[in-house]
């Protein structure tokens, strides 16, 4: 698989915030790859740039924010150098997104149908005939999503307002948008955090189990290593606008390499009733980073070299990779 | 909670503050300072002449029994005599209302028609030079007084393009049915009488609605900004929905809401500017007649007015609440 070239391949990005304290360098170099029907997820503490990493794939960044650097290949076309038409293009037919807060992304004063119809007819117009676009058809292909998105009475979802239903079918209505266009690649921003942990277990089971029939490659964007380790074949750990560490999901649990990925791990609560342990400090500050690594202050291993040298993201064992001085000796001045 | 009932609730809501409203007016009236009577049959009158009239009048009366009849009066149509234009009060009305509403209904159909586009485009091109104008013009139009913009018209459009006349509401179309002339002479199809009309209400009706117009775009502008902004607009775009529609359709339902409120309040502002622009020209309305009517303490002629103003405003506001439930749906829910 690795031979083949990746469905999205990210490297060097670079965005940069316009703030009124400043320049803040929020994503700094980050380099990710998810190939067909691998799922993904990207993993660290809110305010780590997993969001914004996910925004400039679809070029959805808010109008502060500057790219600076770096590359978003998707089948062979930069993301970020595409026409806005173009890329208009492939939101929703192509790469999709299930937006975070189910109680917010959903436009409050249009029914759920509303919202729906028209997301169908429009990646119904852009890809297939315009018989499609008689109204039973559309009305069909409403009901077929809902149904796929295991939403009881699809009819009466309908003609209901997003304050109307519960979270979790708000959630399931998300997840419906972003299926309309049938998209290949889809990412998925914090699905369920926001809801009950109960809901939020069988939403991710039931999107595992979309993805898996429906061949899907996926980017899960969570700050919970579990959910990750869940849903995904390998985990990107990402700390202050960087990635610390890429290994296959099931590697991670077993033995983390980079000291923040076992301050993560660490602070996943325990079925034992202890409470997780919390990493020291707070996540950089983007206008005045730390000048090397990034995560130097609140290491607890840091050595002198960490203050001077940035570490590079290197392969340390075959398919695990990261970025810390502690393993590997080779780095980057400056 | 359905919307049938949200508004069946509204409009019951809006008895209480109907009676309100006139034992208000009623009692204001009454304790205004001096004697409507003696005012009206001038210093040369005699007592006995000033107490027949009075007792005419029924002001003799305990006050809640005169405001008791006041009120089936009114139920009947029958609002008493003018002590200014000495006929009836309904007559004056009938004749002065329809002039301020046509005339206040049009400014805000200007000001919501014009105002609506355009600050949704200052908001899309937000700090952009079209924004700054926006923002300029804005700024002028709430801030130049009605007045002297009406009398800046008049010398452009009537003195020196000699395009629209300068005063006056023109004469009525031949066939009168809701006293609204644009509105008859539309009815009748008589579309030189609507020309003619449209030619009378053309600067009154902008030089009034200058200001909501305003306030319309900086409103919208605000609420779109707001909107532009929030997760649901974002993930619109991320299905691949074109911005158009995002921002005509799914935007401005939800910034329109927020403005709507105003627009309902502005209602009011108008009948009230409404008198400075029917002054400069010579337009027979209500505003006109409220204040002639006021200077004359001609209680009646105040009172009417101020009801008549009172409900139109209610009404509208009625209509106003109404909408927003139509539009949003938390509304409803959040009264159940």
């Amino acid at each position: 698989m690795s031979l083949m070239e990746p469905l999205l391949a990210i490297q060097d990005l670079g965005i940069h915030m316009l703030t009124y304290e400043g320049r803040a360098r929020v994503i700094n170099g980050v380099r990710l790859t998810i190939h067909k029907g691998e799922t993904v997820a990207l993993v660290g503490e809110t305010g780590c740039g997993k969001s914004i990493t996910a925004k400039a794939i679809l070029g959805l960044l808010p109008p502060n924010a500057e790219t600076v650097s770096g590359s978003i290949m998707f089948k062979g076309r930069d993301l970020l150098r595409l026409p806005e038409e173009d890329l208009h293009g492939i939101r929703g037919s192509q790469i999709a997104m299930i937006f975070q807060d189910p109680s917010t992304a959903l436009n409050p004063v249009f029914t759920v149908g509303e919202q729906l119809t028209d997301v169908v007819l429009w990646q119904g117009a852009r890809r297939a005939t315009r018989g499609r676009r008689v109204t039973g058809a559309v009305r069909q292909r409403c009901l077929e999503i809902l149904r796929l998105v295991r939403i009881p009475d699809p009819e009466g979802t309908l003609g209901r307002y997003p304050v109307e239903l519960s979270g979790g079918m708000r959630q399931r209505v998300l997840i419906a948008l972003a299926l309309v266009g049938r998209p290949e690649l889809l990412i998925a921003d914090e699905l369920g955090t926001a809801l009950d942990v109960s809901v939020q277990d069988q939403i991710l089971l039931e999107v595992r189990e979309l993805v898996r029939t429906g061949g899907l490659s996926v980017l899960y964007i969570t700050h919970n290593l579990g959910v990750a380790r869940l849903v995904s074949d390998r985990i990107y750990v990402m700390y202050g606008g960087e990635i610390a560490e890429v290994a296959p999901a099931a590697e991670v649990f077993r033995r983390q390499l980079h000291p923040y990925s076992q301050g993560l791990l660490a602070a996943v609560p325990r079925l034992t009733g202890r409470m997780g342990e919390g990493i020291e400090g707070r996540i950089p500050d983007y206008v005045n980073p730390p000048p090397a690594c990034r995560f130097e202050p609140r290491c607890p291993f840091r050595m002198e070299i960490c203050s001077l040298n940035r570490p590079l993201l290197l392969e340390a064992e075959p398919g695990r990779w990261v970025a810390c001085h502690f393993h590997g000796s080779r780095e980057e001045s400056g | 909670m359905g919307f049938r009932t949200y508004v069946l609730r509204r409009i019951l809501h809006m008895i209480p503050v109907m009676v309100g409203l006139s034992i208000l007016i009623f009692v204001i009236s009454r304790v205004m300072p001096g004697d409507p009577v003696r005012l009206a049959l001038g210093p040369e009158a005699t007592i006995e002449q000033v107490e027949q009239l009075r007792r005419q009048m029924g002001l003799d009366k305990p006050l809640h029994v005169q405001y008791l009849a006041y009120l089936s009066g009114v139920f009947r149509g029958d609002f008493g005599y003018s002590l200014l234009t000495r006929r009836a009060v309904a007559k004056d009305l009938k004749d002065f209302f329809p002039a301020t509403l046509e005339l206040t209904t049009l400014a805000m159909v200007l000001a919501i028609l014009l105002g609506i586009p355009l600050g949704v485009r200052a908001a899309v091109r937000k700090d952009a030079l079209e924004d700054h104008v926006n923002r300029v013009v804005a700024l002028a139009g709430v801030a130049l007084p009605r007045f002297w913009l009406a009398i800046l018209l008049q010398i452009a459009f009537a003195y020196h393009l000699g395009l629209l006349p300068t005063i006056g509401r023109g004469p009525a179309p031949a066939t009168q049915i809701t006293g609204l002339y644009l509105l008859d002479s539309l009815l009748t199809l008589d579309l030189s009488a609507f020309i003619v009309s449209l030619k009378h209400i053309a600067m009154p009706a902008f030089a009034l609605s200058v200001g909501t117009l305003a306030q319309i775009m900086r409103l919208i502008r605000a609420s779109m900004i707001e909107e532009l902004r929030r997760d649901h607009a974002l993930a619109a775009r991320s299905y691949g929905l074109p911005s158009n529609l995002i921002i005509y359709r799914y935007l401005l339902k939800n910034a329109f809401t927020s403005t709507l409120t105003i627009i309902g309040l502005s209602y009011g502002f108008l009948l009230g500017n409404a008198f400075l622009v029917e002054r400069v020209f010579a337009w027979p309305g209500l505003a006109f007649y409220g204040v002639d009517t006021l200077l004359a303490k001609d209680f009646n002629g105040v009172i009417a007015v101020t009801l008549v103003v009172g409900v139109a405003y209610a009404v509208i506001n009625l209509f106003v609440d109404i909408l927003y439930g139509y539009i949003d749906p938390r509304v409803r829910y959040g009264e159940g």
